[in-house]
C-alpha cells in the first residue's frame, strides 16, 4: 500500500516521459545524419561520390554540370562525404521530411569548373 | 479421428512486426504441426553482393536486419579482415564490442517489449521501450543514427570515442541500470507473467542439442554456448561467463535475456576502463581471396557467415546463416502440443527475425 | 455535425505492414507509439485490422510475394485510406533497388499518398508524416463529402 502510494507520488512530480514532439523538438546530436547537402560551387565532377554510393542514388553530370541526388533512394552512409576530394558534399543534420511527389535534387553548377588543386586543402 | 482444422497464423499479425506465416494444424484446441511459410522478406541479398563492390556489400550486409545492423557489419568486417590478413587496432576492437554490446541491449529490451505485449502486459510493454530510448539515445550520440549505425567498417572503426561520449555512455547506463532494476522483478516475479510463460514451449536439453538450438533459445535449456566465448573483438580480454537457465521454458529463455541485459552493461563498462589509446582504422587495400567462415554471438544466437571470394571486386559467394534459420526447428518442436493461444508466445519465445532468416 | 467531424480529423487508425526489407522502418514505427514519442495522443491507434484502419503504413521493399498481401490488405481498407510510405526502402527499393525479386518502391503496387526517406526514417519523421496523412485523410473526406452534396448545377 504505501509502496504504491510512493509510486504514485513519484509519478506526480516526475517530469513526463513523453517528449511533446511538433511542439518541442530535440536539438539533434553534433553527429547526427540527416542528409546529404551538396555544396555545388566547390564541386570538380570527379564522379567520386557517383562510384562510391552504395545505394546508387547520385548521378554526376560533368557535360551538364549538374549533380542530382536521390533523396528517396540515399541511404544516409556517409561514403560520399568520406570520398569528396573538395569537401563538396555536407551531411546536414536535418532529416528529410515527408513529401507528395518523390522527384531527385538536381542542383546546378554555374560558370567553368573549379581547378583542384590537391595541396589546397591542406592550406585551409 | 477427431476433426483437424489449419489456421493461417500470419502473414499480417499484431504480435509480429514483420511477416511469417504459420499453417498452424489444429485437434480442438491443441496444435498438433505448424508448417512455416517462408519468403516474405526475400530480398536477395546474397545474390546482390556477388554483383556489387565487396566495400559497398558491407552496408548491404547491415540492411539484412536492422535490430542487429551492427552484429552483421561486425561479422562481415571481421570474415573480409580475415581474408585480406588485416590486423584492427586493439582500440577499434574495444569500440566494437562496446557498440556490439550496445546493440545486444537494445535488442533484448525490444523482445522483452514485446513479449509483454504478447502476453497482454501493455504497461510492462511501454516501460520496457521507454527504457529501450536510453539505449538508443546512446547509440546515436556515439554513431550518430539510431539504427544503421555504419560505424564498423573493414579494418577498423569508422568513428571513435571521445571522452565526453564515453562520459556520455557511463552516465546513461546508470540510468539504464536503473530503470533495468525496476523492470527485472516484474519478469522473474509477476505472477501474470509466470502463469504465461512457466511450463510453455518445453525444450529439454537433450532436444535443443539434437535440433541445433542456439543462443538465448539454447541457454535457456542449460547449454552453456555462447560464441562470443571465442574471443572475437575484445570479447577474450574481457571476463564473462555466458547466462545459463535450467527451467527449459519459455520463462527460461526470458530470463536469459533479461540477465544479459545486465551482463551487457558489465561488459560496456568493462570495455571503457580497459579502453586502450590508438588509432581505430587501418588502411585496407587489395581484394580479398580465399574462403573463410566467421561465427559469432548475434542477440538471437550464432549467426555463421561463409565467404567466398576470387580476388575480383565483388564476392564470389557469400552465405549466411542465421540463429532464427537454426531456432525453426526446435520452434515448430515446441509448437506441437501447446494451446493455441501460446502460440504467439512460444513464437516470440525463441525471438524471431524473419528478416535475417529470408535475407 | 461540423465538430464531430473536427474532432475526428486527427484520429485516424493506423494499419502497419512490413512488406521486407530490414525491419528498422518497422521498430521506428513501434517506437514512435512508445512513451517518448507516443503517437497516441493524436487520437493514431495501431489496428491489426485493415477494415478498422484509415492510414496505411508500408515500411520495407516490396517483393513479389508480399506484394500480394500488401495489395489485398490495401483493397479491405474502406474509403477514405491514405497510404504513407516510410523508409527509401518502400519509397523506391533503396539499396535494395536492383534486386531481383522487387519492385522499385510500394507505389508500383499500391497508389502511394506519401513518401518519407531517410534510412531508416526517425520517430520523429514518423510523428511529421502521419499528422500530414491525417490532414491528407480530412481533406479527401471532405472533398468526397462535397462531392455527395453538391447540386447538378455546381458541378465543374
Amino acid at each position: 500500500m504505501f509502496e504504491m502510494l510512493a509510486t504514485v507520488l513519484q509519478n506526480l512530480v516526475a517530469k513526463p516521459a513523453t517528449r511533446e514532439y511538433p511542439a518541442k523538438r530535440r536539438e539533434p546530436f553534433p553527429t547526427y545524419r540527416g542528409r546529404i547537402e551538396s555544396l555545388i560551387e566547390r564541386c570538380i565532377f570527379c564522379l567520386k561520390c557517383q562510384a562510391a554510393c552504395p545505394a546508387n542514388c547520385l548521378v554526376v553530370n560533368r557535360k551538364e554540370q549538374t549533380w542530382s541526388v536521390d533523396q528517396y533512394r540515399c541511404i544516409v552512409c556517409g561514403m560520399c562525404v568520406e570520398v569528396c576530394p573538395t569537401e563538396a558534399i555536407v551531411m546536414s543534420r536535418i532529416y528529410h521530411g515527408p513529401a507528395r511527389h518523390r522527384e531527385p535534387i538536381v542542383t546546378h553548377q554555374e560558370g567553368p569548373i573549379p581547378k583542384f588543386n590537391p595541396r589546397a586543402k591542406d592550406v585551409n | 479421428m477427431k476433426r483437424r482444422t489449419v489456421i493461417p497464423f500470419g502473414p499480417q499479425h499484431v504480435v509480429f512486426p514483420e511477416p511469417i506465416q504459420f499453417r498452424l494444424i489444429l485437434e480442438e484446441e491443441r496444435v498438433v504441426d505448424a508448417i512455416p511459410a517462408l519468403g516474405y522478406m526475400h530480398r536477395g541479398i546474397e545474390q546482390l553482393a556477388t554483383v556489387k563492390d565487396f566495400t559497398k556489400t558491407l552496408y548491404l550486409a547491415e540492411r539484412i536486419c536492422g535490430i542487429c545492423s551492427v552484429m552483421h557489419t561486425l561479422a562481415y568486417a571481421q570474415a573480409i579482415e580475415e581474408l585480406m590478413g588485416i590486423e584492427v587496432p586493439p582500440r577499434a576492437k574495444y569500440l566494437r564490442t562496446i557498440w556490439a554490446e550496445l546493440g545486444r541491449l537494445q535488442s533484448h529490451l525490444l523482445w522483452m517489449g514485446l513479449a509483454a505485449d504478447a502476453i497482454g502486459y501493455e504497461s510492462l510493454f511501454m516501460q520496457t521501450w521507454r527504457a529501450r530510448e536510453v539505449v538508443l539515445e546512446m547509440i546515436e550520440f556515439t554513431e550518430g543514427s539510431r539504427i544503421m549505425t555504419g560505424s564498423i567498417t573493414i579494418g577498423g572503426t569508422k568513428r571513435d570515442l571521445h571522452a565526453e561520449s564515453l562520459e556520455f555512455l557511463l552516465h546513461k547506463l546508470e540510468h539504464l541500470e536503473q530503470a533495468l532494476n525496476d523492470i527485472y522483478p516484474v519478469f522473474s516475479d509477476d505472477p501474470l507473467i509466470k502463469q504465461r510463460t512457466v511450463g510453455v514451449g518445453l525444450l529439454s536439453k537433450a532436444d535443443a542439442i539434437k535440433l541445433g538450438a542456439v543462443g538465448p533459445t539454447a541457454r535457456g535449456s542449460g547449454i552453456a554456448e555462447d560464441m562470443r566465448l571465442l574471443g572475437y573483438a575484445a570479447y577474450g580480454e574481457l571476463d564473462f561467463q555466458p547466462v545459463v537457465e535450467t527451467s527449459c521454458d519459455s520463462y527460461g529463455r526470458m530470463l536469459v535475456r533479461v540477465k544479459e541485459c545486465f551482463q551487457s552493461i558489465e561488459l560496456i563498462r568493462k570495455a571503457i576502463a580497459k579502453l586502450p589509446p590508438g588509432e581505430v582504422l587501418v588502411k585496407v587495400k587489395g581484394r580479398p581471396e580465399g574462403e573463410v567462415i566467421m561465427r559469432i554471438e548475434q542477440p538471437r544466437g550464432e549467426l555463421l557467415y561463409y565467404l567466398k571470394a576470387g580476388g575480383d571486386k565483388s564476392l564470389a559467394r557469400w552465405r549466411i546463416r542465421t540463429p532464427t534459420l537454426s531456432n525453426l526447428p526446435p520452434l515448430v518442436h515446441m509448437v506441437k502440443g501447446a494451446r493455441l493461444a501460446d502460440v504467439p508466445l512460444i513464437t516470440l519465445s525463441i525471438d524471431t527475425c524473419i528478416a535475417c532468416v529470408e535475407r | 455535425m461540423a465538430w464531430v467531424s473536427s474532432a475526428r480529423k486527427r484520429s485516424p487508425w493506423l494499419l502497419h505492414y512490413e512488406t521486407g526489407g530490414c525491419n528498422g522502418c518497422a521498430i521506428e514505427f513501434v517506437a514512435a507509439l512508445t512513451p517518448l514519442y507516443d503517437l497516441e495522443r493524436f487520437g493514431m491507434l495501431n489496428t491489426g485490422n485493415p477494415k478498422h484502419a484509415d492510414i496505411l503504413v508500408v515500411t520495407g521493399c516490396v517483393n513479389a510475394r508480399s506484394g500480394r498481401v500488401l495489395r489485398n490488405l490495401y483493397e479491405q481498407m474502406s474509403e477514405p485510406k491514405v497510404v504513407v510510405a516510410v523508409g527509401v526502402c518502400a519509397c523506391t527499393g533503396g539499396i535494395f533497388h536492383d534486386g531481383y525479386n522487387l519492385a522499385p518502391g510500394a507505389d508500383k503496387v499500391v497508389p502511394v499518398d506519401l513518401y518519407l526517406p531517410n534510412c531508416a526514417a526517425r520517430p520523429e519523421a514518423i510523428i511529421d508524416a502521419l499528422l500530414t496523412a491525417a490532414d491528407l485523410l480530412a481533406e479527401t473526406r471532405r472533398r468526397d463529402q462535397h462531392a455527395h452534396q453538391r447540386a447538378p448545377d455546381q458541378q465543374g
